[in-house]
């Protein structure tokens, strides 16, 4: 049975003068039990508001979504517990420090406060935070931001990872923490699904790849399976062909 | 709802604002500080200006014939300078060279000696502090000369001094010092604490909503397990605190300011009686400015949160909140209108009910009725946009919005089909209606009673209830409760609530002993039931069949299921009892029909049918109407002369009866619910 596994997603959304405007239509996908999957598309693809259904920060016009079984809708906040939700736009509250940012959180997990004091300081020595646990959130560096934004989201070591392009606007070095960090979190056994534009990112990283265009899913294979029905031999090439043979179809 | 989240949210938002210098410069040390300063250095202007100008020397000039003896007689007054070689006089005066001119006419000496009225013109500058304060000494002075002149003629022809008053009029006072002042405080102080409720709340509530919005953490907080609601009790709580801890702080330093400062401007010109305070107001006063300032808090604070959460951002929200100001100031600013009193009408519009109240507490003239319904109102009010607030949060697309403009919308597409309204749609339901009975019920109920009832009962409740509830696609069947119950139910609930109509009577004639109705009150009640050109079977329709039909869809229908998605059964049937009662609009009504709500509810509750509540709502408006109209057995109301039951009440054993015929009425209702056991 897959981790999760989203079942004939599409959101619409009230546009001005009373249209409608399907930002996701009819998505189906499943992510496994330690997998990698990536979500590709450009901008206004559609990645954001699939994520956030599935982070049941949303809640689809039609379709469902189940984690280990469950239906989410029926208890997004039991199924919250079982998510981290990370974004490129997820900030921390600058007026409070790392450690008390932690806590925060941990209650909201409904964590017991021995374990949020131990976790924290697991997470401080894994991530390398313990110089700036105890600063408040709005001294820190770009990098230093990110370490503890990762901290925030694997704090309930949740078991699934919801990753809405968490490179972007990164410099190369923080960027790379972030990517080191999913690379870690699969071995620890999590699984993630994470966006991006960026097809370097997805090739690296991802065990299978899903592109997005235009609200739809056109495939969803490993690097290899993508390439070989494509005829390409990278995934930015790949990509632009789908994209094409799309506009063809329905031209 | 788990509180400990909502508690979590809330303490953090705290923590948050008292870190936030802006916020707290804003909130706290603008109105602390500034103010009082701006206060104190104001009045100690206005104290320094005062003694100046009673130590500056009036510089006059006298024009035309001035008699010998009115020359010397002025130049006996003290701070007067008279200056006699002045060329341009007219001229000094406009320059400041002079405070004032004394004009005396060519034929002054003649007139005043011959009897006549010698005329005199004092010139002065009414912009000029100086020249006002020469010509107040002049006519004094004129004052006391006349005077003089006056007695000299009167004891020249051997006139008593009373010959030249005809009429001794003489005008008294009799409010004290501390209620002349409470009516200037009256008028300001409403006014201050708006203000300052207001300020209070205007930068943690935009803050901790656009503002969180603007710096990203809200997609953070809305990825863990805290539910909307409790998001938004947290956060609102947050504001609430911060609202009534700004107005106090602030109440306390404006009035130790006003007080001392205010006192010493109002000594140097008034003498206050020995063993008078200036400003003296009853502890009852303070107790109930402190009761209405909570829901006033609550009001302001959830609409400010409500305008403030359409933003994307902290400059954003102040566009959205500052014209919001005006508005909130205008219906306070209107009570300095003359003639604006605390009436049936006033004391339903926002803000200016609460406005009028405070100056009645302050004046001490507050009647207890108007009290309660204006507390009641700002409630409601208050309640009303905590709904907006909550509904606000539950909009996707507000909260994550990244469109521009006022991402709101009441599209019926907007809202997915479901059984039972939430309870923040409920609640929104019960606002409505008390809006509509405010505006309406009391106009159309005045120009005939019986055809308003039924407006007010059909129109003005049952369809509300109905309309929103379709609107926002909630299945009728099941948000009102239309389940069909078993016999044994109807005959439990049937001998209950016959009996609670003797428990309920009991109760009432205790209640008047403890808070007796006002006469006009009992007797516009009574009026009702006595128009005798009304056919019994209308009066049954009007006031017993359709308030069970009407009222029972709103309360035991939309608002109950809407509250027990948020409640447990035991808390639901509580706060359904409490609006029942606050419904009724009276405090003396309230306990007795908030009772007969709470187990009208249970019924509900327990059994999943309204059916049963409008039977138990039909007896027990049947039953009054039958009493009222005294048909009955003849023989029970000569009973119940003979017991003589408006003093007494019922004798002991009817009453241990009804307890016992009220419990074994419930008994077999519970009884009714427990499935029979199927052999198998």
């Amino acid at each position: 049975m897959p981790l999760i596994q989203a079942s004939n997603i599409s959101k619409s959304f009230l546009a001005p003068k009373g249209k409608t405007v399907d930002a996701v239509n009819d998505v189906s996908l499943h992510v496994e039990q330690g997998e990698i999957l990536g979500l590709l598309g450009p901008n206004g693809a559609g990645k954001t508001t699939f994520l956030r259904i599935l982070g049941t920060l949303i809640s689809p016009t039609s379709g469902e979504c189940h984690l280990n079984g469950k239906c989410m809708a029926e208890d997004p906040e039991s199924a919250r517990r079982d998510i981290g939700f990370l974004s490129g736009n997820t900030k921390l509250y600058g007026r409070l420090t790392v450690r008390e940012m932690m806590r925060y959180f941990g209650r909201l997990y409904q964590l017991d406060e021995p374990y949020i004091a131990q976790r924290t300081d697991e997470l401080a020595q894994l991530l390398d935070m313990t110089e700036f646990v105890d600063r408040r959130c709005e001294t820190l560096s770009t990098g230093q931001t990110q370490k503890a934004s990762i901290a925030r989201v694997i704090l309930h070591d949740p078991k699934l990872l919801i990753l809405d392009e968490p490179t972007l606007g990164l410099d190369i070095m923080t960027a790379r923490t972030i990517m080191d960090f999913i690379d870690s979190a699969r071995d620890r056994g999590h699984s993630i699904i994470f966006s991006t534009h960026y097809m370097t990112e997805a090739e690296l990283l991802c065990d299978r790849i899903a592109l997005m265009h235009k609200g739809c899913i056109m495939m969803t294979d490993t690097q290899e399976g993508i390439y070989s029905a494509t005829g390409t031999s990278n995934l930015q090439a790949a990509f632009l062909s789908m994209v094409d043979e799309a506009a063809e179809t329905s031209a | 709802m788990n509180f400990m989240i909502a508690r979590t949210i809330y303490f953090k938002e705290m923590l948050d604002t008292f870190r936030d210098k802006r916020t707290m410069i804003t909130m706290l040390g603008i109105p602390i500080i500034l103010y009082p300063a701006l206060f104190i250095i104001m009045i100690q202007m206005a104290m320094i200006q005062e003694s100046k100008l009673d130590e500056q020397v009036s510089k006059v000039a006298l024009l035309g014939p001035v008699s010998e003896m009115v020359r010397t007689e002025l130049e006996k007054t003290e701070q007067v300078e008279f200056q006699n070689d002045i060329e341009q006089p007219e001229e000094a005066l406009k320059n400041g060279d002079l405070d004032a001119l004394v004009q005396f006419e060519s034929d002054f000496g003649e007139q005043v000696n011959q009897d006549g009225s010698g005329k005199i013109t004092i010139l002065y500058d009414q912009t000029e502090p100086s020249s006002r304060e020469a010509e107040g000494r002049l006519y004094k002075a004129f004052k006391g000369i006349n005077e003089t002149l006056l007695n000299q003629r009167l004891s020249d022809n051997n006139l008593p001094e009373t010959f030249a008053d005809p009429l001794k009029v003489k005008d008294e006072n009799i409010a004290t010092a501390s209620k002349s002042s409470g009516t200037i405080l009256g008028a300001i102080l409403p006014l201050i604490m708006v203000v300052m409720l207001s300020l209070g709340a205007f930068y943690p509530a935009v803050d901790i909503t656009a503002g969180e919005k603007e710096r990203g953490t809200f997609e953070t907080l809305l990825s863990t397990p805290a539910t909307k609601l409790e998001i938004v009790t947290g956060k609102f709580l947050a504001v609430f605190t911060l609202s009534l801890l700004t107005g106090f702080l602030n109440l306390a330093s404006m009035s130790i300011t006003f007080y001392f400062q205010l006192s010493q401007l109002v000594n140097l010109k008034t003498a206050i009686p020995d063993g008078e305070q200036l400003v003296a107001i009853s502890a009852i006063s303070v107790v109930g400015i402190a009761i209405v300032i909570i829901p006033l808090a609550f009001f302001i604070s959830a609409i400010m949160m409500s305008v403030s959460v359409l933003a994307r951002s902290f400059k954003e929200a102040q566009n959205y909140v500052s014209p919001l100001f005006i508005f909130i100031l205008l219906p306070v600013a209107a009570t300095s209108f003359p003639g604006i009193e605390l009436t049936a009408t006033t004391q339903f519009i926002p803000l200016t009910n609460i406005a009028l109240l405070f100056r009645d507490l302050i004046t001490g003239d507050v009647q207890i009725q108007y009290f309660f319904t204006v507390f009641l109102c700002t409630c409601i009010y208050a309640l009303m946009s905590l709904v907006l607030a909550t509904w606000m949060f539950q909009r996707e697309e507000v909260i994550l919005s990244e469109d521009k403009g006022l991402p709101l919308t009441l599209d019926r597409r907007a809202f997915t089909p479901s059984d039972t309204p939430t309870a923040g749609t409920a609640m929104g339901i019960f606002a409505v209606v008390m809006l509509l009975l405010f505006y309406i019920a009391g106009y159309v109920q005045g120009q005939n009673v019986y055809t308003g009832l039924l407006i007010t009962l059909y129109l003005l409740i049952a369809l509300p209830v109905i309309g929103i509830l379709k609107y926002v696609k909630v299945n009728l069947k099941t948000a009102l409760n239309l389940k069909r119950f078993t016999p044994l139910a109807a005959v439990g609930v049937i001998v209950a609530s016959f009996s609670w109509v003797f428990i309920n009577i009991q109760l009432g004639l205790w209640q008047n002993e403890v808070l007796p109705m006002p006469p006009d009150l009992t007797e516009a009640f009574e009026k009702i039931f006595e128009a005798t050109n009304v056919p019994l079977l209308v009066l049954i329709f009007v006031m017993a069949v359709s308030p069970s039909i009407c009222e029972e869809l709103l309360f035991r229908g939309a608002i109950t299921s809407g509250l027990r998605n948020l409640f447990s059964p035991k808390v639901t049937i509580i706060i359904v009892g409490i609006l029942f009662g606050l419904f009724h609009l009276s405090i003396y009504r309230f306990a007795l029909t908030g009772l007969t709500g709470i187990i009208l509810t249970y019924y509900v509750v327990r059994s999943g049918s309204i059916y049963l509540a409008m039977i138990g709502h039909f007896i027990n408006n049947i039953v009054a109407i039958l009493f009222e109209k005294e048909i009955m057995p003849s023989s029970f109301i000569q009973y119940l002369e003979g017991i003589k039951i408006e003093e007494n009440g019922f004798p002991l054993p009817i009453m241990a009866a009804a307890i016992v015929a009220f419990i074994v009425g419930i008994v077999i209702f519970e009884k009714s619910l427990t499935k029979p056991k199927t052999d198998t």
